[in-house]
């Protein structure tokens, strides 16, 4: 599909990883990558398709030095920006893209949309908290160098199912 | 607020080259960045039109916007507290802070929050209040201002961070910038688990949801808004905008003209509070009023705070922010120094122009600040009884301006700029500010002419 190509190239000139995966593959497949980056204990707050994983690490919901990396569950994706939009009902949903150093985020392919505009003409009302998130936190405060993981995530990584 | 002598500042600030350099890297990487995203921003032209309109239609009913915004975020479970200075801002802070016994607060970056000298008036309550934003967080730490509203700390090198760090923060001495964020970010990360609130600016008021947007790259701001169990968003009355549905015109024009960015990595639109999560908006006039009651200043109030016009300045790019000694530099900030600390305080300013145009071009909502500048300086010299203060001041600004050194370096970054934007921009004139320094000061600093024709003249000539 033409968004989603789209979408996946802005995601990588943000510096997010990206893979392509399906509902029936997708637990092998983040099983796979957990292996892989020696991720073992995930921070979520589980819903949607997070509640139908069953995966080889330790999920937990409370945040702590130990977590490797945080897992959520993102709303929609915006093809213009590359961005992941995640809405919150409260701000404890906000945490799992924001506290751990790697954020894994899953997004149904059907949600991506071309545009804000769409978001914003379809999104419910009384509205909840929004985010965007265009890759890896960032600052260049310092000489303006860019220096990845200012206060958020260094890494952001989207698992886009389809 | 006593008078800022902007050229005694300028001369200080030129006879130190490290800064001169590091603004110049600032403002010329941001420019570069600019340039290479609108590329990729067909309909950019048409965006600005859309946020232009969108403004004038708040301006057009401002109350009513107001008015529409604060009912919804009530709505939306938001306090709303409304002050009409800087003084009763202060007081209304300290009064919810004192109410739920907050000691410690940390806070993302705010311009109103330093328009207000919060941190100094807390501080003398006993109330700590860490800035997070890590250029925020290192000029706090070495007790300077801010010198560029995208990259505050931006006069430091990585020696002075370093040492500021070992010596006040008692970091291992290290100029890796990696090692150095590394360390604020671990050092603040406490504090936002520790802290009973969270403070924030807004960069827009969104009228028919009652929601506010903040924008930010580093996550410092969803720490501060998220952690602590309050959120205090001190803005401006001027940062509404009618609809949700115009949020991504300015969402699309902002970072470009800021950063140089497509996007900003977070964009943090709040809609709710709850009995566990509070949250207060405190919304400030200061001097706004009177900004909209007058016919050549209320332009100003459309100002989106994106900082390309200070980038995109001649005189911001040699002196940088510290020289207009205000929390509002570049060229609209000369206007909103003189908007709320009054003229007095702000006579010099108007003349820290070459009133080339550049500002006018880049400004994502076409604010014709030159048009704005000459008439400050139209009321300055009336103010003053005109003659000998105008040339007093020409006189100071020739004087700076003359040394070879400086017109080199004016020249230099002139055809730096103009190799930045297209040939068909119509920026190319601009080398001609530089190269021409002994005519421009023949020129008069008031014409009766608008500006306009004056540019028209200038091109001919
Ligand atoms: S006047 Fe225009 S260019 Fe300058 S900061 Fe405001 S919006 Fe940006």
């Amino acid at each position: 599909m033409e968004r989603t190509e789209k979408f996946i190239e802005e995601l990588k000139r943000n510096d997010v990883e990206v893979y392509l995966t399906s509902r029936s593959s997708l637990n092998e497949d983040l099983n796979e990558f957990f292996k892989k980056q020696g991720i073992k204990r995930v921070f979520v707050r589980p819903r949607g398709l997070v509640n139908q994983l069953s995966p080889d690490i330790e999920f937990t919901e409370k945040f702590d030095e130990d977590v490797d990396a945080g897992l959520s569950e993102a709303d929609f994706g915006i093809a213009y920006s590359g961005g992941l939009v995640e809405l919150a009902e409260s701000p404890s949903d906000k945490l799992p893209s924001l506290l751990p150093d790697i954020h894994i985020a899953l997004l149904k392919e059907s949600n991506i949309l071309d545009d804000f505009d769409v978001l914003f003409e379809n999104i419910p009302h009384p509205l909840p908290d929004i985010t965007f998130i265009v890759g890896p936190s960032k600052t260049a405060d310092i000489e303006k160098i860019l220096v990845k993981g200012a206060h958020g995530p260094r890494r952001v990584i989207v698992f886009i199912v389809r | 607020m006593k008078k800022i002598n902007f050229y005694e500042n300028a001369r200080k600030i030129l006879s130190n080259p490290t800064v001169v350099e590091a603004v110049q890297k600032a403002t010329m990487h941001a420019l570069e960045k600019r340039r290479q995203t609108i590329a990729r921003i067909p309909d950019f032209e048409e965006l600005r039109d859309k946020a232009r309109t969108a403004k004038e239609e708040i301006l057009r009913d401002f109350d009513g916007y107001l008015e529409k915004f604060k009912e919804n975020a009530r709505k939306n479970g938001f306090v709303i507290h409304e002050a009409g200075d800087a003084r009763e801002a202060r007081e209304i802070i300290l009064q919810i802070f004192k109410e739920r016994n907050v000691k410690l607060a940390v806070s993302s970056k705010s311009m109103t929050q330093e328009e207000i000298e919060i941190n100094p008036f807390l501080e003398a309550h006993g109330i700590k209040k860490y800035e997070t934003d890590l250029g925020e967080f290192i000029i706090q730490i070495a007790h300077q201002k801010p010198s560029h509203i995208t990259a505050p700390a931006i006069h430091l090198t990585r020696r002075e961070i370093a040492r500021l760090f070992n010596e006040k923060l008692g970091m291992e001495y290290t100029e890796e910038p990696e090692e150095l964020t590394k360390f604020a970010r671990n050092y603040l990360r406490k504090k936002y688990f520790e802290a009973d609130a969270g403070m924030s600016g807004a960069n827009f008021l969104i009228a028919d949801t009652g929601s506010f947007v903040v924008v930010e790259n580093e996550g410092n701001a969803r720490m501060s808004t998220t952690l602590p169990p309050l959120h205090v968003a001190v803005t401006g009355i001027e940062k509404l905008i009618p609809s949700i549905k115009d949020l991504p015109v300015f969402l699309k024009i902002l970072a470009p003209s800021s950063t140089g960015q497509h996007q900003t990595v977070y964009t943090n639109i709040f809609s709710q509070a709850s009995k566990d999560h509070e949250v207060h908006i405190v919304l400030i006039e200061n001097g706004r009023r009177r900004m909209l009651n007058d016919p050549v200043l209320r332009e100003a109030l459309m100002c989106i705070r994106c900082g390309g016009c200070s980038n995109v300045c001649p005189i911001f790019q040699l002196v940088g922010g510290h020289a207009y000694g205000s929390v509002y530099s570049g060229p609209i900030g000369i206007i909103w120094t003189y908007a709320i600390f009054g003229p007095d305080v702000a006579k010099e300013l108007p003349f820290a122009s070459t009133l080339c145009g550049a500002c006018y071009e880049i400004c994502p909502v076409r604010i014709n600040i030159p048009r704005i500048l000459l008439e400050l300086r139209r009321r300055v010299i009336e103010r003053t009884g005109g003659k000998l203060e105008e040339k007093a001041l020409v006189g100071l600004w020739s004087q700076l301006m003359t040394k070879p050194v400086l017109n080199k370096l004016g020249f230099h970054l002139a055809s730096k700029i103009q190799g930045i934007f297209k040939k068909d921009d119509k920026l190319t004139h601009l080398p001609f500010v530089f190269s021409n320094w002994t005519k421009w000061k023949d020129i008069e600093p008031f014409p009766g002419k608008s500006f306009r024709e004056l540019w028209k003249e200038r091109k001919n000539s």
